[in-house]
């Protein structure tokens, strides 16, 4: 039995003041009042400012990107060749697979300034996928694939480590993204993965 | 004529009535068969504390090279067996025993009357009782090392899963008892506001048996059919969606209990009142309504949620930092008031006023400081993109450490120094220990978390054993010592408080007068003059039905109908035998 | 915080005629000190949260 009358002296209006005994007031103390004030004004502020991270910056978390079928992931393009694949200049992707207990491929290396869009998925277990210093943060769930794109702007090697327990090799399950000056790199040891760098990218096409 | 929500026919003239007792029924105390069922309860719980926390500084000891489990080798296999062993006993064993042999004194007592049906809570606790016996076997012998959120395709022995179930089903049975005696109180006091360390309880029960619905069902219809070869695959992000429908609520279901005392014992416990009994009840009952819709900020960083839901997630769990907020306040505000009471002078020398000398006290107090400091991460890892930088870190251990293991942890050890002496009808064994325990885990607490913390920030993984972890860079190592020096000043508090929970236990029987009672605090404003809308379950019940409808239901509806059970996991044994 | 005591508050409760004693307690109580108190922590909030949410803008950004 919802009361009106019960629910207006809730709202945060001066009827709440006071200690009336017959009106039934929450009689909060106006110190808490303008805490509880205080309060809501920082959350949104906290929140606003998330949002701008996220959505004016572009700093974003995993999404829903694709499902696949973890028992035959491996026996089909791109996942049956995974590695680095170039898609044009400066720009690569990257199909890793996370499995028991070992990235493939587990090291990538990337002239400095490259934009890499990371693939990940697991035949198997769990995983997970946190390449350091970087933002580059997801769980990698067998069925999924997830996807993040980052552009490497520092040279130097970066490792990305398995954060989710997997089982035994857990805690030696890592890679390492070489980030080298530019033209140290030479174009074709650039590519590491897939026949051709077409049949990647077709494959790419048919998957969105 | 026995629901809940009696309608109250006039209540502006009822309620208004001050001269009800504002504690029910004083002279009422449990009987000594009470008193026992009780203590089982914390029995148990203690009992898993202390095995579950043992693995705790061994872990710890681990980062910095110090590896003690060749010696635990006849048991314990690995890292990741005692990490499940932790993580199982004492957070989920551990809390849930403690909570609800809690619950089921702060219901006798606040109420001032028995059990209605107390042959109910006798199947409830047996019903926990069998489940842990059923969850503990696979786990020691190494049949379900899958750690505490036992995520598939990891496959634990089917015992794993129902044991976990039965616990879980047995604290909704116990839960029922408190309904019936709740409502067959309130038959007898019409128009009266439910006394608030009952009720507060009693809410933390609802809001339990609404969020352990994602387990129930994760482990019914997916893991414990897998494990027994009824179907051959999971899907394996639909589980974590169901887990974390629960795991979130999980951590409110921990912290509700400390809630209570911090409202409704403390401020007794320290000579004042209960500053606003009104905002006290609201706090629970927003709880009741925003625990449960919020667990996708578990999920930030999964594939297969889109980023929509993830975002309404962190906007809704923001909305909980709301009744924290007013805890806060609410819990500091009644000591202040307690504090100057008595004389205490200055803008915080008041502090010192309060007294110290009390372990049970200390150990509130200090919970109450470092979960300042849980909240702090806490609304970090719930910002959304935030959550990058530390998700399965070892920060989030560092935070958790603070919230589960401190802020519940160490308010019950504190709620237990006055309450294992009442239910034994003994005196405290060495308040003097007791009170170097509690500063020894604050202190160790102190060290351990900010360690954890700063390594999660370096880019540490959490559930790893960082000290044989290839990866881990030379600017690591001082930040590892300090786990391991703060998990050394744990296991001094840890094995202080067995001995002096011990010691009183089997202390003598001591005159009546000299065993502590049940602090149970007034408000300074009388509870009769609190809104009726404050002290009704159905008008909440119905909210936070509606906000799981809207927040949870698309979002369920599409993973549960593109169910995908594809992952049959892995053909051996995954974890080291 | 014996048994006595406990009736001994609520003899004094059910003497008491109206609510003006508590009253009057709660309006001469002005928690300063928990403002100040909460005042710090607001600090401590901002501060420790800025300075996660500024490791993750030098971090980069993800799409
Ligand atoms: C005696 C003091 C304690 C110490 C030194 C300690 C230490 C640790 C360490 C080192 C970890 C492992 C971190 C990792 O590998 O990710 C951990 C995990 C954990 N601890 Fe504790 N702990 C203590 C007490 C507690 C208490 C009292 C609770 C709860 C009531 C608790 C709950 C947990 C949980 C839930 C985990 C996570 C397990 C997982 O990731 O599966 N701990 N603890
Ligand atoms: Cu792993
Ligand atoms: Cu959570």
């Amino acid at each position: 039995m919802s009361n009106g009358e019960d629910l207006n002296v809730a709202g945060a209006g001066p009827a709440g003041d006071g200690l009336d005994e017959t009106a039934l007031t929450m009689g909060i103390d106006p110190y808490e009042r303008n805490w509880m004030r205080l309060t809501v004004a920082l959350l949104v502020m906290f929140f606003t400012t998330v949002a701008i991270a996220g959505f004016a910056m572009g700093i974003q978390v995993t999404g829903a990107y694709q499902e696949v079928d973890p028992r035959t992931v491996l026996d089909t393009e791109p996942w049956a060749t995974p590695g680095l694949r170039k898609i044009g200049d400066k720009e690569y992707e990257a199909y890793v697979v996370a499995q028991t207990w070992s990235f493939n491929p587990s090291e990538i290396e990337i002239p400095v300034g490259s934009t890499v869009t990371i693939l990940v998925t697991s035949p198997d277990l769990q995983h997970g996928f946190k390449i350091t210093d970087t933002n580059v943060n997801t769980m990698v769930v067998p069925g999924q694939v997830s996807k993040v794109t980052y552009t490497f702007d520092t040279v130097g090697d970066f490792p990305y480590i398995c954060h989710e327990y997997c089982g035994t090799g857990h805690a030696t399950m890592f890679g390492v993204v070489k980030v080298v000056p530019e033209g140290t790199l030479d174009e074709v040891s650039g590519d590491t993965g897939g026949d051709t760098d077409n049949e990647a990218n077709s494959d790419e096409d048919d998957s969105q | 004529m026995t629901t809940i929500d009696e309608p109250i026919e006039t209540p502006d003239v009822e309620t208004t009535d001050l001269t009800i007792e504002r504690v029910e029924k004083p002279e009422f105390d449990l009987s000594p068969q009470e008193k026992r069922f009780v203590g089982w309860h914390i029995t148990v719980a203690i009992t898993a504390l202390m095995i579950g926390s043992m693995m705790g500084p061994i872990q710890s000891f681990q980062f910095s090279g110090l590896d003690l489990y060749p010696y635990l080798e006849p048991v314990i296999k690995s890292y990741y067996q005692g990490l499940t062993l932790h993580g199982v006993l004492n957070a989920l064993v551990y809390t849930t025993f403690f909570i609800v042999g809690f619950a089921n004194l702060t219901t006798m007592k606040g109420l001032g009357r028995s059990l209605s049906h107390p042959v109910i809570n006798k199947v409830g606790f047996w019903t926990m009782l069998t489940g842990l016996i059923m969850t503990g076997i696979p786990i020691l012998t190494n049949s379900a090392t899958v750690l505490y959120t036992f995520y598939p395709p990891l496959k634990a022995s089917w015992a794993f899963y129902l044991g976990l179930t039965l616990v879980v089903v047995g604290s909704w049975i116990e839960g029922l008892g408190f309904y019936l005696t709740l409502a067959a109180w309130r038959k007898d006091h019409r128009g009266v506001r439910s006394p608030f360390i009952a009720l507060g309880g009693i809410i933390n029960m609802a809001m339990w048996q609404i969020a352990t619905l994602g387990i129930a069902v994760e482990i019914l219809t997916m893991l414990l059919p897998w494990s027994l070869g009824l179907i051959d695959n999971t899907d394996p992000e639909l589980a974590r969606t169901y887990f974390w429908f629960t795991g979130h609520p999980l951590v409110y279901f921990w912290l509700l209990p400390a809630y209570v005392s911090w409202y409704g014992m403390l401020p007794k416990q320290v000579g004042g009142k209960l500053f606003s009994d009104s905002l006290a009840r609201l706090a629970f009952w927003l709880f009741l309504i925003v625990s449960v819709p919020v667990g996708f900020h578990h999920q930030f960083t999964d594939p297969g949620v889109p980023q929509t839901w993830k975002f309404i997630h962190a906007a809704l769990t923001y909305s909980v930092f709301f009744p924290s907020m007013i805890t806060l306040f609410t819990v500091v505000a009644s000591l202040e008031f307690a504090a100057r009471r008595q004389g205490g002078k200055g803008l915080v020398g008041w502090i010192r006023t309060l007294p110290w000398g009390d372990p049970s006290v200390a150990a509130q107090l200090l919970a109450g400081i470092l979960f300042m400091f849980g909240g702090i991460g806490g609304l970090t890892n719930a910002s959304y993109s935030l959550n990058l930088v530390i998700h399965n870190t070892a920060w989030v251990p560092g935070h958790f450490h603070l919230t589960v293991a401190t802020a519940a942890t160490l308010s019950f050890m504190g709620i237990s120094y006055w309450m294992v002496p009442y239910l034994a009808g003994k005196q405290l064994w060495s308040p003097k220990m007791a009170l170097v325990q509690v500063w020894t885990w604050f202190v160790g607490m102190i060290i351990f978390s900010n360690a954890m913390h700063v390594l999660g920030l370096l880019g540490a993984p959490r559930r790893t054993p960082l000290g044989s972890a290839p990866y881990v860079p030379e600017e690591w190592n001082g930040h590892l010592l300090r786990v391991s020096i703060g998990g050394g000043i744990l296991l001094i508090s840890v094995l202080i408080y067995g001995w002096v929970m011990l010691r009183t236990a089997l202390g003598p029987k001591v005159e009546a007068h000299l065993v502590p009672t049940v602090p149970i605090a007034e408000s300074i404003r009388h509870p009769q003059l609190t809104p009726v809308w404050l002290d009704r379950f159905k008008p909440w019940l119905i909210a936070a039905g509606l906000l799981l409808v809207v927040a949870y239901g698309p979002q369920f509806i599409d993973q549960i109908f593109n169910m995908n059970l594809n992952a049959p996991g892995t053909d051996f044994v995954p974890w080291p035998s | 915080m014996t048994t006595d005591d406990v009736s001994a508050n609520s003899v004094a409760n059910s003497e008491r005629a109206a609510d003006h004693e508590q009253t009057d307690e709660h309006e001469h109580f002005k928690p300063v000190g928990t403002m100040f108190i909460l005042a710090m922590f607001v600090v401590a909030l901002i501060m420790l949260w800025a300075s996660v949410y500024l490791i993750l803008l030098s971090r980069g950004v993800t799409t």
